[in-house]
């Protein structure tokens, strides 16, 4: 982690400086919070439509394959002649067909999720950050990162401009 | 910016999971709950071991007790789970009180269920025949029958409403790690948080993946508990060889679990003293539906008369035997139990009485119960064949596992309690925000 991390008491705060930072044209911007805001989600959430395809995807292939494979089993390894009724059951096909899809979709969002999200992780250099337990209880922080092309010895006094509780310069 | 933003009104929510000693009280409940579930060891050997037979079920009465309790517990998972996934949904400000442990509670409910199709097999070490499987016999599973979409319906119910439970605790998590104290619990709850930092971009995808996980539920769930319909009216017997019996089952199963989440609300409210989580207006909503739930109960019996005993004479006869007949008691205490107390939540009074409300809540659980009861046993009572059989009654074994089940079930509620936070922090705290 290198850049700047500023601590705001509350959301309505964090919300303000992050607007303001992003007005001046700040782009590397990320913030850590104790529960979501629509504000901070619209600026800088990014797309979360990807997590939907891998779900749909996810529940198309698996009751495909599911109906692939049933219909193998029951119409084509091991025929079953009942009174003549058709070996490709439909009806009586959909059932373990329809729940196995609902499976791998609610799976398959849990594993998007998760690796959209860059996680699970063991660790993350944020966790080393002073006060940085707080993000999930009491604390809005705001971290604008080195990269960023407007980074400068200017970002401090733009970043102060807003009132935080505390700044702290990370790395050098 | 008002206060609410700025100091976490959620501390008492908090405050259980990090207590280091949670008093005399939650113990002594623990170990009664305990001491009922050790009933299931015997419960269990009896079948497993003895067979069977130790049971009081026998032709035609082939499924008894062990049926019914495990339409009962599925009823309660599917209907907590289903009425989680629309709080979740719908972002219904009821959703941060109740969903989070009508989740939980679901989940204990399922695992409760599970117990009884796998001990009915006899050979219970033999489940994974269940599974599509090379074996050496050339045989796989026969996915015709309803009983083979019921073994994947219960393997994926139980996954699906853990995965909708886990996803939305993983942000509480986090909160639980960094204010833990203790190092056992700081790593507890690191483990299970999976390294969550409430970044921007984490929330968003929370939030997706959050709905994304309900909208998939709620079909799931109305499938689930058709396919516990479709084992009874895919069969031949003629009080069950129905299509209409999965629109009974839902409303029921919809019931019984709105009936224990009212149950585990008042308690949870009054016990942890969570009034201003699950305050009045939650306790009133519930109520509500409670008694919407009892109006569509009612529908779906004067959907059963009429499809039943106006069209088919066998059908007809069968459940007049089921209403009348040496089970007829059944039956009506699950048509008046689940339908006649509620009508005290018309009134708003009654609503937030706690034991009136508790009570209410009491009776359709008991009275579901006896409803399932009525289709299994009642049921059978008229099939094709005249026997003469004797009544079936349940043996000890029979009960025993029940009420090993039931302490089976309050045991891991209070756990669930105990270690997690029974109300959503992230959503309550969402929700306080004015403006959102």
């Amino acid at each position: 982690m290198n850049g700047l991390l500023a601590g705001f008491a509350s959301a309505d705060a964090l919300v303000a400086a992050l607007a303001r930072l992003q007005e001046a044209g700040y782009t590397r911007l990320d913030a850590y919070t104790p529960f979501p805001l629509a504000e901070v989600t619209a600026r800088l959430g990014g797309s979360t439509a990807a997590i939907g395809w891998w779900a749909a995807g996810s529940a198309v292939a698996a009751g495909v394959l599911t109906y692939a494979f049933v219909y193998w089993s029951a119409a084509i390894d091991y025929p079953l002649d009942v009174g003549g009724r058709p070996l490709n059951s439909v009806p009586a096909f959909l059932p373990s067909v329809l729940v196995v899809a609902a499976l791998a979709s609610g799976l398959a969002t849990l594993v998007a999720m998760l690796r959209m999200a860059d996680l699970p992780r063991w660790h993350h250099a944020a966790f080393d950050l002073a006060g940085f337990d707080r993000a999930t209880y009491d604390r809005f922080l705001l971290w604008i990162d080195r990269s960023d092309p407007l980074y400068s010895a200017a970002t401090r006094a733009l970043v102060d401009s807003t009132r935080p509780l505390h700044v702290e310069e990370v790395g050098a | 910016m008002s206060a609410s933003t700025d100091a976490p009104p959620v501390d008492p929510v908090l405050a259980v999971p990090l207590a280091e000693r949670f008093g005399l009280p939650w113990k002594l409940a623990v170990a009664a709950a305990l001491a009922v579930a050790a009933l299931l060891p015997y419960a269990l050997t009896g079948p497993a071991f003895r067979g069977i037979g130790v049971w009081g079920t026998n032709v035609p009465y082939v499924w008894g007790f062990d049926l019914a309790s495990y339409a009962w517990w599925v009823g309660i998972a599917n209907g907590a789970a289903l009425f989680a996934s629309i709080l979740v949904l719908m972002r219904h400000g009821l959703r941060t009180a109740v969903n989070r442990f009508a989740n939980g509670l679901a989940l204990a409910a399922a695992a409760c269920a599970a117990i009884f199709p796998v001990f009915h097999l006899g050979r219970p070490w033999l489940a994974y025949w269940m599974l599509p499987y090379p074996s050496v016999l050339g045989l796989w599973p026969q996915f015709r029958s309803p009983l083979t979409w019921d073994f994947w319906a219960i393997l994926t119910h139980f996954t699906a409403i853990a995965l909708l439970w886990y996803v939305g605790l993983i942000p509480d998590l986090a909160t639980l790690r960094d204010r833990a104290r203790t190092r056992r619990r700081q790593v507890f709850y690191a483990l299970l948080a999976l390294g969550w930092r409430g970044s921007a971009r984490q929330w968003a995808l929370h939030e997706r993946a959050h709905r994304l996980v309900a909208l998939t539920l709620i079909p799931l769930l109305f499938l689930m508990q058709a396919i516990v319909a479709y084992e009874f009216a895919a069969t031949l017997v003629p009080d069950w060889h129905a299509t209409h019996l999965p629109v009974w089952f839902v409303s029921t199963g919809l019931q019984v679990g709105l009936a224990t989440v009212l149950v585990v609300a008042l308690g949870l409210r009054h016990g942890l003293r969570l009034d201003a989580h699950v305050d009045a207006g939650d306790v009133d909503a519930l109520g509500r539906l409670l008694l919407a739930l009892s109006l569509i109960t009612l529908y779906a019996y004067a959907s059963d008369w009429f499809a039943q005993l106006l069209v088919e004479p066998r059908s007809r006869a069968a459940l007049l035997v089921r209403m009348a007949g040496d089970y007829g008691p059944l039956y009506w205490s699950g048509l008046l139990l689940a339908v006649i107390p509620p009508q005290l939540l018309w009134f708003r009074r009654w609503r937030l009485s706690p034991w009136a409300a508790g009570s209410v809540g009491a009776l359709v659980l008991v009275g579901t119960y006896c409803a399932y009861l009525s289709i299994v046993v009642g049921g059978l009572q008229l099939d094709h064949l005249a026997l003469a059989a004797p009544t079936y009654a349940p043996t000890f074994a029979e009960v025993s596992l029940l009420l090993g089940t039931l302490g089976l079930f309050v045991a891991m509620l209070l756990g669930s309690i105990r270690l997690l936070p029974v109300v959503s922090v992230y959503e309550t705290r969402q929700d306080a925000r004015p403006g959102t």
